[in-house]
């Protein structure tokens, strides 16, 4: 080690070993810090929904409105995309291009078919006039759940990106950290849902 | 890869087999509690316990994804701490702040609170 400021702006591409984050790069640092904000953002909103929620004796129980089996298999695909998306990084860490892009654009078809659904979610709800403004509990359940979808949007877009990358031979390098780092989004957009999954939809 | 790119910590937990295996051990961990999750919201159980438990498995499966997908289990300490740190916070805002405002909203006549 040299002064300071060398490891402080040490380059995104070099794998570091600081007394502070070991061997994490600046890159998933910066990440972890953007989600540790992006967590409170998400923790606002469910915060408001809880106060609303507890504030209302007469609040409908979500399940007399919102369909639960549908909404558990878009879990069970979003969990898969999770298990895809690990295995990508897998992929990526033992050099395996073809096998990465694979698991990538997979793992972005499960954000896809999420996508898919909430939109046919929205629509079936909509018609049955559980619309933005016909109350407290739609109003903070399209909030929620449109932020996450927002989310799940980048998500896929950050994946197709990443899946472009690694075909063109890129990302593979200091144990594909690129490829890590997006995996860490998805991620967190996929344990967000397990949450709002919960605290949205099950809570009776 | 080289071993420059694996810093002593992380080689042992590294190991290619072992690190699959995880991964697909998790997956039957969350798939199994959201199952769980799913077949409680479906008893009569009391509600105030039901939530609880609900939360409760929520919560395992939020930490397994961070701790074995987003390898916080095999990060320097730090990082896990720069990530897990503000869960108090958050709990005790969730706490205080929606007892103190269930109360306040329970009493409010404005409008734009639809009771």
């Amino acid at each position: 080690m040299n002064s300071a400021s060398d490891v402080a702006f040490a380059p995104d591409h070099t794998v570091p070993n600081r007394p502070t984050f070991g061997s994490a790069t600046t890159g998933k640092v910066g990440m972890w810090i953007f989600l540790v904000t992006d967590a409170m953002t998400f923790g606002g909103l469910l915060l408001a929904y809880g106060i609303l929620r507890v504030g209302n004796p007469h609040w409908p129980a979500p399940t007399s409105v919102l369909g639960i089996p549908f909404t558990a298999v878009m879990t069970f695909v979003l969990i898969v995309s999770s298990l895809t998306m690990v295995l990508a990084l897998d992929a990526a860490k033992h050099g395996n291009r073809l096998g990465a892009v694979k698991w990538l654009l997979l793992t972005a078809l499960g954000g896809i078919f999420f996508l898919c659904g909430q939109a046919y979610e929205y629509t079936h709800l909509i018609h049955h006039g559980f619309t933005l403004p016909s109350g407290n509990f739609p109003a903070t359940f399209y909030v929620i759940t449109s932020f996450h979808g927002g989310h799940v949007f980048t998500g896929v877009c950050y994946l197709l990106i990443t899946a472009f990358g690694v075909f063109r031979g890129r990302h593979l390098e200091n144990g594909a950290n690129f490829v890590e780092i997006t995996g860490l989004f998805w991620h967190f957009v996929d344990l967000v849902w397990i949450l709002v999954f919960t605290l949205v939809y099950l809570i009776p | 890869m080289t071993e420059h790119a694996h810093p002593p910590e992380l080689s042992a937990p590294d190991d290619h087999s072992s690190h699959r295996r995880d991964y697909f051990r998790i997956f039957w961990v969350l798939l199994v509690l959201t199952l769980v999750e799913v077949a409680v919201s479906y008893t009569k159980i009391d509600k105030r316990l039901m939530s609880a438990v609900m939360v409760a498995l929520a919560l395992t499966k939020a930490a397994f994804v961070g701790l074995y997908y987003m390898h916080l289990k095999y990060e320097k300490r730090s990082l896990l701490w720069l990530a897990a740190l503000p869960l108090p916070l958050a709990g005790f805002y969730a706490v205080f702040l929606m007892l103190d405002g269930a109360n306040l909203l329970r009493a409010t006549t404005l409008p734009w609170i639809h009771h």
